[in-house]
This record gives C-alpha cells, structure tokens and sequence, in this order.
C-alpha cells in the first residue's frame, strides 16, 4: 500500500471510530488495522510493543474514568468523599465508559500505526500536498526522532553498565538521560545543516522517487472511504447508533451493514503486495533504488 | 404512560395530553400532564450533553433528598427508564435526558421506574390509549368547539377541555422547571382531566421488547473471528508479532 493510500485508509478508519463510541465498532476497526499491521514484516515487528501501549493506555482510561466520572446509577462501590477528586462513588456506567473511551483508543492508536509503517519518513513527505511539504517534513523528522533516541538511550546505558556506572533509580538515569538529550541535540544540529545544505526551504520540493499509485491502492483507499462514508450515513440516518451509557448502560445494538462497513477496512491484509516482503508496507519504497 | 415498579400504572392505562405546535420535550409533555392530570414529577439538570434528567414520578422513590434533587442523588436506588412509541408502535428507550427529547403529535412517551436490584420492563403498550390526532382546521372557527363527546378516549379532540380556562392548555407555556437542581417545582395540580381515573391496577401484558439485533451481533461475532484467525494466521507464519 503507498503511503497516500495508507494516509487515506486511516482517515476512513478514524472517521468510524470517531463517529459513534459503539465499542463493537471501534474493536472491529482495531482487529482489521491488527491484520493490515500483521501482513507486513515492518507492522509485525511493531505489532508487540504496539499492543502493550495499547493495552496500558486502556488500563489507564478505565480506570481513570471509573474514579473520576462518578455518574451513573448503578453503584459498585464508594470512595472516601474526603478523598480530592477521586472521592465519590464508583458505578458500573462509569467503568463500562472507560471501556468505550479504552476502545476508541486503541483503535485510533492501531490506525495510525498503519501510517508509521506505510514507508519512512520521505515517502509520508511525498504522500502529503505540496502545501504542507514543510509541516509533513517537520512531523517526519519528529517521527524519525523517536525511535533515534530509544537507540541512543539503549547504547549509552549499555556503554554506562560496562564502564560500571550503575543505572538503577532515578540517581542513576541521570547518568544516561544527560548524555543521550547531548547526543540528540547534535543530532539535530547536524540533521539541521544537511538539510541546509540539500537546500531546504529554497524552492519547490522535488520528489526523487515516488512510491507509484497502483490499483489495488484505489481498490484499498476507495474501499476504505466508501466503507466510511456508508458507516457514516448509517449513523446519521440512525441506523448505526450510538451506545447510552448513562444513566444507565442501554441496549448495545449493532448493525449488520455497519459490521459489513467495519470489516471493509481489513481488505489491504488480504491481498498483500509482494513488495511487503521488503521492510515497509510501501511497494514504491521496495521499489526505490538504494 | 408511567408505569411504577410494582408494575401499577398511573391513571391506566395511561393519560393524554395536548400541546400547541407540531412537538413538544418529553419534559414538556410532563409538565402538561402535571398541569392536567396533577402527575408529580421531579427532574435536575444532569450535565450539557444528556440535559434534565427524570428523578421521581408520581412520588417514586418515595421522600425527598435532603438538599433537594440534583445530579448526584437523581439515581440513587433506581432510575426512570424513558421510552418513546410512534403511532402505537413498540417501545424505543431513549438514550437522552428528557429535556432533549422530542415528541411529535400522536407520539407516546413512557417511564418505567427501574430499581437498582432488578430489571424492569417497559410500559404496556400505548397502542389505543388516545385518541388518532386530528389536525386542526384550516379556518379560525367563530364560534366554541362543540362539546366533548361522553367518552373522552374516543374523542378526536386530544386536549382535554374542562373545565374551559383563560387560555387552552394546550397552549400552556412550557417552562423548564428543573432549571436549578432539585428544585422542579411540580404545578399545581388543575382539575383532572375529564378522563375518568381509573385504579391503578396491574399492567397489561407488556409489548414484546425491541429486538436487540441479533443479526448484527452474529455478524460482529463472524467478523471478529474472522479477522482474529487472518491475523493470527499472518503472525505465526510471518515469526510472530
């Protein structure tokens, strides 16, 4: 999948999980972005880290939301009203909220995963308008950014442990966090004076080799906007509703089109492109000369 | 048409009221049938998004929270399930305060009192306990409406009119009366309406429940399956995640 189709696909894939906080939905988007992820050696990778942040981030929403939200008429428990913020009684609507609130989490996280993985920084750069080539540069890099720095911070705690430094607690991570923020910092200079010297910013952006737009990326992209939109006009029109929690937990209805819509999503796994065999989910960026 | 959890229902099989204009709040409609039928009711304002919520009906739950009524002690022991029919047809819970609740000429609205312990059905059905709306006539008439016939729920006319007052109740104006939280003062109560009261006594066999959509639940359950065994399938033979 190009990076516009992999962009386009998880526009269609957060439109439907922000569209309704039906938890059968949003689970069905994160199971087909689960399967786009896992049919690319790049997405299996990342498929493991990925599921744990999610499941962290989930953990946190619900039980935030159970101690923080105490609407509700079914009470499960009550905290000690003196108790700043937290005090109040804890109901099932408010934990089974934060399982809806954990559900469009996580399915927005795994959407947007796909993006990572659709190919590197340049080709998300390609993939947006010419307008925004400077804020997609930006984001890329921030992008780019993240794994540099874990990779600095394993090697400097590393080399710190065979010097004998010990790395425990907060005392001890000084030790590495100073000369990792050091080393990120010339990292930048130097990325910052490369692209100074390609001459970035001094015309028109020119792109060297663009990941080619396919027909199974209209097949991809086109099924995944019209699976949205016919979510949406099923959500409009009612038939698609959302789920009341409060005051108390309604009637979870699910519509068979809506599943039919959701499931749409997971057609860039059943047919992945040889080119995945590669690193990324980019057949141009397998394609592109070294 | 309230129906209590004991299962007896206000002035069964259920009361009717008439408003000006093609809708009326579900709120609205309760502070008609207050002004007409002298039914109790206390709401609160609940947060933005849901509006007024229905606290007490017809003096369930019993007593007043000290403090009056509000957010945090609107539910508490039980809460008042609403539903709305259209055309007679079957129970609809709403997922909205009552506040931000619709109704439409011919429209039912139905509160079930749910306690905490137990899960209660909706009310009998609505079919037949008022009248078909007629609409109104083109031209002002000169003269006073004719008499109510004897038998008010065959009556065309759906705004109860005795005793006459100073302006019909149909163009009661509807205030919110839950503006500030606990404090919904219940109207008070008029004359009854010219429908007979009738005991309260048990309740009719209730409306079969709305499907829940069996369908889309098999089919999420088949999708979900399977996309889970696709991605299953790609881990283990791609060397795990």
């Amino acid at each position: 999948m190009s990076p516009r189709a992999a962009a386009l696909w998880v526009l269609a894939a957060l439109a439907i999980t922000l569209a309704t906080n039906n938890p059968v939905y949003r689970l069905l988007v994160v199971l087909a972005a689960v399967n786009v992820l896992a049919a690319a050696p790049a997405g299996r990778r990342r498929l493991r880290p990925l599921l744990a942040f999610v499941a962290a981030s989930g953990a946190l929403a619900v039980a935030s939301n159970a101690l923080l939200s105490h609407s509700g008429a079914h009470v499960l428990s009550r905290v000690l009203d003196p108790v700043p913020g937290i005090g109040g009684p804890v109901t099932l609507e408010a934990l089974v909220d934060g399982v809806v609130i954990a559900a469009g989490v996580a399915a927005s996280m795994t959407a947007a995963a796909v993006l990572a993985v659709s190919g590197d920084a340049t080709d998300l750069v390609d993939a947006v308008p010419q307008v925004l080539h400077r804020s997609g540069a930006a984001v890329a890099l921030a992008l780019r950014m993240a794994p540099g720095l874990w990779r600095s911070f394993v090697a400097v705690r590393e080399a710190q442990q065979v010097r004998g430094v010990r790395v425990r607690g907060l005392g001890g991570l000084r030790h590495v966090l100073v000369p990792v923020t050091l080393s990120a910092l010339e990292d930048s200079l130097a990325t910052a004076e490369a692209m100074d010297a390609r001459g970035f910013g001094s015309g028109r952006r020119r792109v060297a080799f663009a990941a080619p737009w396919r027909r199974r990326d209209t097949l991809f992209a086109g099924g995944a906007l019209a699976a949205a939109a016919a979510f949406i006009a099923l959500h409009v029109g009612g038939l698609a509703g959302d789920w009341a929690v409060f005051p108390a937990l309604g009637t979870l209805s699910v519509n068979p089109l809506a599943v039919v819509a959701c499931a749409l999503l997971v057609l860039p796994a059943l047919w992945p492109s040889r080119a995945q065999a590669g690193t990324a989910l980019s057949s141009g960026a397998a394609a592109a000369p070294a | 048409m309230v129906r209590h959890a004991s299962g007896a229902v206000y002035d069964a099989p259920g009361v009717c009221v008439g408003f000006a204009g093609g809708s009326v709040t579900m709120e609205g409609a309760l502070q008609l049938a207050a002004q007409q039928y002298g039914l109790e009711y206390r709401a609160a304002y609940y947060n933005s998004s849901m509006g007024d919520e229905l606290c007490q009906v017809d003096n369930e739950p019993r007593g007043t929270p000290q403090g009056g009524w509000s957010a945090s002690n609107c539910f508490n022991g039980g809460y008042w399930a609403t539903y709305t029919s259209t055309g007679g047809g079957p129970w609809a819970a709403t997922g909205e305060g009552i506040s931000n609740v619709t109704l439409h000429d011919g429209d039912a609205a139905g509160f079930a009192y749910e306690p905490n312990s137990s899960r209660e059905p909706p009310p009998p059905s609505p079919a037949g306990v008022c009248p078909t709306p007629v609409p109104p006539p083109t031209t002002p008439a000169a003269t006073p409406p004719p008499a109510p016939p004897p038998s008010p729920r065959a009556s065309s006319a759906p705004v109860p009119p005795s005793p006459p007052p100073a302006v019909p109740q149909a163009l009661a104006p509807i205030t919110s009366p839950s503006a500030p939280a606990g404090s919904s003062p219940t109207p008070p109560a008029a004359p009854r309406s010219p429908f007979p009261p009738v005991a309260a006594g048990p309740a009719r066999p209730s409306a079969p429940p709305t499907p829940p959509g069996s369908t889309g639940y098999a089919a999420a359950a088949a999708a979900a399956v399977l996309m889970s065994a696709l991605a299953a399938f790609r881990l283990l033979r791609g060397g795990g995640a």
